[in-house]
């Protein structure tokens, strides 16, 4: 519906402002008038909101950056920190492992405890 | 070795400096925009600035070539979208007292403006940063431009009505 009409250079001459009166923000949810409106007038639409958004900008507090490297600083410290103690918790893990697996060595079949040893058939 | 560690932060804290001398202007206007606080009394947006810049420099040594501007861009904008949801809810402090240009828009309608008018961000890139889809997101940015360049008459009630309606 919206792409019957062709587009009409004189609609970029319009002013916007009387057109959008009753098809901007209500309009928006209904695709048809909004629509084309919006596709015509986009690149003068955004230059507007471009230049509304420009004006008067802040200040930049002067100890941003030094902050900033205060804040980041301390960040990098504790991921080294916390990468340290992985590590050292991981090199501790393996350790208490081996020590564990040298001393109770699991893979040694265990003794019986059900049956007695046979012995003595030998000579049958 | 502590020589090389000392060298290499004195480095990145000169590169560091740096950057921040050239955009910090910039990206403090885009968060002052993004949290609607007057110019001279923005300590959201400072906040939001000082600790996107911190994140910045931690991964300064693994840039690898990235520009160091977007990725603080994209930064300040993940915290933005997360805080304001966060404080979407809560109900003492779901709308603060807004003043700026975008003083009248909702949270993600000032957001998707500030990345794709004022930063410039192409409008896929944004959808994927925000995890919505691009016409969403081309919806939404028109609807915000169309509210900024003809503000309702009156602006307290439709635009609250109109902000809830916006927000899934």
């Amino acid at each position: 519906m919206r792409d019957e009409r062709p587009e009409h250079p004189r609609d970029d001459v319009r002013d916007d402002r009387s057109g959008d009166r009753h098809g901007g923000r209500r309009g928006d949810r209904h695709p048809g008038v909004a629509g084309r409106e919006v596709r015509v007038n986009r690149p003068r639409r955004e230059a507007a909101a471009r230049r509304i958004m420009e004006q008067s900008p802040p200040r930049v507090p002067p100890d941003l950056c030094a902050e900033a490297v205060r804040r980041g600083g301390r960040m990098l410290r504790r991921r080294t920190a916390a990468r340290r103690l992985m590590w050292l918790l991981l090199a501790a893990a393996a350790v208490a492992f081996a020590v564990w697996a040298l001393t109770v060595q699991p893979w040694v079949e265990p003794p019986s405890e059900t049956t007695p040893p046979v012995t003595g058939w030998e000579g049958w | 070795m502590r020589e090389r560690h000392a060298s290499r932060e004195a480095r990145r804290a000169r590169e560091f400096e740096t950057f921040v001398a050239g955009a910090a202007g910039r990206l403090l206007h885009a968060a002052t925009l993004l949290t609607a606080e007057a110019p001279d009394a923005n300590p959201r947006a400072r906040r939001l600035l000082a600790l996107s810049l911190a994140h910045t420099y931690a991964s300064w040594d693994r840039l690898h070539g990235e520009d160091p501007y977007d990725r603080a861009r994209q930064h300040l904008a993940t915290r933005f979208a997360r805080a304001a949801w966060h404080r979407y809810g809560v109900p003492g402090r779901a709308r603060l007292r807004s003043a700026g240009p975008l003083g009248p828009l909702a949270p993600q309608e000032r957001l998707i403006l500030v990345l794709r008018l004022y930063e410039g961000v192409a409008e896929e890139q944004t959808a994927a940063l925000l995890g919505l889809p691009v016409e969403r997101v081309r919806a939404i940015c028109d609807r915000a431009t169309a509210a900024l360049l003809h503000p309702p008459p009156s602006p307290a009630r439709p635009v609250t009505a109109e902000a809830k309606a916006a927000t899934p």
